[in-house]
């Protein structure tokens, strides 16, 4: 679709480009007729001088081999021309030059002129030192492609030291590695997939109280110069997130975030379930965490319950690499989403699906240096995670939490009824008149007078009765 | 920490990659092939060398930041036309490049 578009896009300035060349070619060609009226009003001689000096300025502007040849063979003419005593006596010549000359111009512009021998005339003498910026512009292209080449493989080399690390807590805890969709056994492709020089992902499944989990690592983008350069003023660090979908049965009502101050900024404002659930925000060391991090939690027993002591322990002791926490059973996508595009997004509620989401930063340095280690360093955050899901099986609110939560739920559907109500409204009645049009449509078909009046009958009478009630309402108040 | 002793592997449970909760998403390289266009054809029409340059530039960086499921005739075309922008630039006029707020 996209590429579709830009194809578009492509030939439509193909064809722009097209048009304006002809409209400059008829522009050059324009001005050479200007002068030609000139050509007949005046002597030859001072016209052909006027006319030589005017090519002759043109050289150095235009530096095209032709144009230098002319003035040359005009000057030979003039030379003949301009003896005095030549003039009387080779008065017919010179009539037959000047025709010659002005049937030469003439024909100049019906025909090419390819009987002139043209002399190779040398460039201008400008050494390769004139060209420096363009010698500059390609060393830059050949350091960029050289980087490409450097900087792809190093983060290659950061994806399979990560992969290979954590793959024995990988195989230990799910029966299906990689994406099986491309394979016609479910033993999965026990690999993980390149999605672009800088993006890898695997598919895990097959565990007890999860649908499955997805890792996705988002690296530097070592291959791109320019990405290292803006990284110098921004820094970014290797990210690696893990989806875990829960199945229904296995998780509880629950929205809780922990993040650092700059991620909880970002999901507090992206994620429709925390900016429904959980409009606070409280420092972390209300709850025992480090101060850096941010906790945003529905209810205070659902914090206070999967922050347990060793929880506690574990995030304060890798606060530094822990970008986000977010477990909710009422995710469903990100606000930038707009809801009017699908119809069921208007109609009703959007689809809710139980997620965790487990951020973490590699700590990769900016060269990639570091690979092995970095991935031993985050191992225990990946054991964390499996201790949190099983947990989270295992964590039930008490009666008064969950009827909090109900009632929470239920808020929000009413209110996202409400706002949908007037769209809801204008929907439905789009489907009463394409019913209605629809019935028309086969009353007109069917060729019996007698019913389509009927029909009509029935109409007018559905019609009063809509705006009746209307008016009686108007009664009642004016009571 | 994980499990203990039973094993928590399910291979009844798999299932196939469904839609993801979000995702990492980086649209620089369609960008890149927009604005890389856009200096082509500057450049091409209004005769600016350095117009043609970048936009050589803009094919590289698209092309770095291109996905793998990317069609790569969309960076194939990107590349062909800033260099077909670059290479009759200079067969026009095969002076140095100048830029604009030098002279």
């Amino acid at each position: 679709m996209r590429s579709s578009k830009v194809f578009t896009l492509f030939l439509a300035a193909t064809v722009l480009l097209s048009v304006f060349q002809l409209v400059i070619s008829k522009i050059d060609q324009d001005e050479d007729e200007d002068f030609s009226e000139f050509d007949d009003d005046f002597d030859e001689a001072p016209v052909r001088s006027q006319k030589s000096q005017k090519v002759e300025k043109d050289i150095p502007e235009t530096e095209e081999d032709p144009v230098v040849k002319e003035p040359e063979i005009v000057k030979d003419k003039r030379g003949n021309g301009f003896d005095d005593d030549e003039v009387v006596v080779e008065d017919d010549d010179f009539d037959g030059i000047d025709e010659d000359d002005f049937y030469d111009e003439e024909r100049k512009r019906d025909v090419p002129p390819p009987k002139l021998t043209i002399t190779p005339v040398p460039m201008p003498m400008r050494g390769w030192q004139a060209y420096w910026s363009e010698l500059l512009v390609i060393a830059g292209i050949a350091v960029y492609l050289l980087n490409y080449i450097l900087g792809r493989y190093k983060n290659q080399r950061i994806a399979q030291a990560f992969f290979e690390i954590n793959w024995n807590l990988l195989e230990e805890n799910f029966a299906v590695l990689g994406d099986s969709t491309k394979l016609e056994d479910d033993q999965g492709t026990k690999s993980y997939h390149k999605l672009s020089d800088s993006q890898f992902q695997m598919w895990c499944s097959g565990r007890v109280c999860c649908e499955g989990m997805l890792v996705e690592l988002k690296l530097l983008k070592r291959q791109d110069l320019v990405s290292i350069l803006s990284n110098i003023f921004r820094p970014q660090r290797d990210l690696v997130r893990l989806q875990v979908e829960m199945s229904k049965e296995d998780m509880d009502s629950v929205v809780f975030a922990v993040a650092n101050k700059k991620s909880a900024l970002k999901i507090s404002k992206e994620c429709n379930d925390l900016i429904n659930y959980c409009p606070d925000k409280r420092q972390g060391d209300k709850y025992g965490l480090n101060p850096q991090l941010v906790v945003m939690s529905e209810l205070g027993e659902v914090a206070t319950g999967i922050l347990d002591s060793k929880t506690t322990t574990v995030i304060n002791k890798f606060a530094h690499l822990i970008e986000s926490i977010h477990i909710s059973d009422q995710f469903s996508g990100l606000r930038t989403q707009d809801p009017e595009i699908s119809k069921d997004g208007v109609l009703k509620m959007p689809e809710v699906r139980r997620f965790i989401f487990f951020t973490f930063a590699l700590p990769t340095s900016t060269g990639g240096n570091n690979a092995e280690e970095a991935a031993e360093e985050i191992k225990p955050l990946f054991q964390f995670v499996f201790y949190t899901i099983d947990r989270l099986k295992r964590f039930r609110l008490t009666r008064e939490g969950k009827q909090k939560a109900d009632k929470n739920r239920a808020k929000v559907e009413e209110a996202f009824m409400k706002q949908t109500h007037a769209a809801r409204a204008e929907a439905a009645a789009v489907r009463r008149d394409e019913k209605r049009r629809q019935e028309k449509e086969r009353i007109l078909q069917e060729d019996d007078p007698e019913k389509q009046r009927r029909w009509e009958e029935r109409e007018q009478k559905r019609e009063k009765k809509r705006k009746q009630p209307k008016m009686k309402q108007l009664k009642v108040k004016a009571m | 920490m994980s499990s203990g002793t039973s094993d928590p592997r399910r291979l009844d449970k798999a299932r196939r990659m469904r839609n993801f909760g979000m995702t990492f998403e980086d649209f620089t390289s369609d960008y890149m092939s927009v604005i890389g266009m856009l200096f082509s054809m500057f450049g091409l029409m209004m005769r600016m060398k350095w117009c043609a340059w970048i936009a050589i530039y803009c094919s590289c960086i698209g092309f770095a930041s291109s996905r793998i499921q990317d069609d790569a005739k969309q960076i194939f075309s990107s590349y062909m036309l800033s260099i077909s922008a670059v290479v009759m630039s200079y067969l026009q006029n095969p002076s140095p490049m100048t830029f604009p707020f030098t002279q």
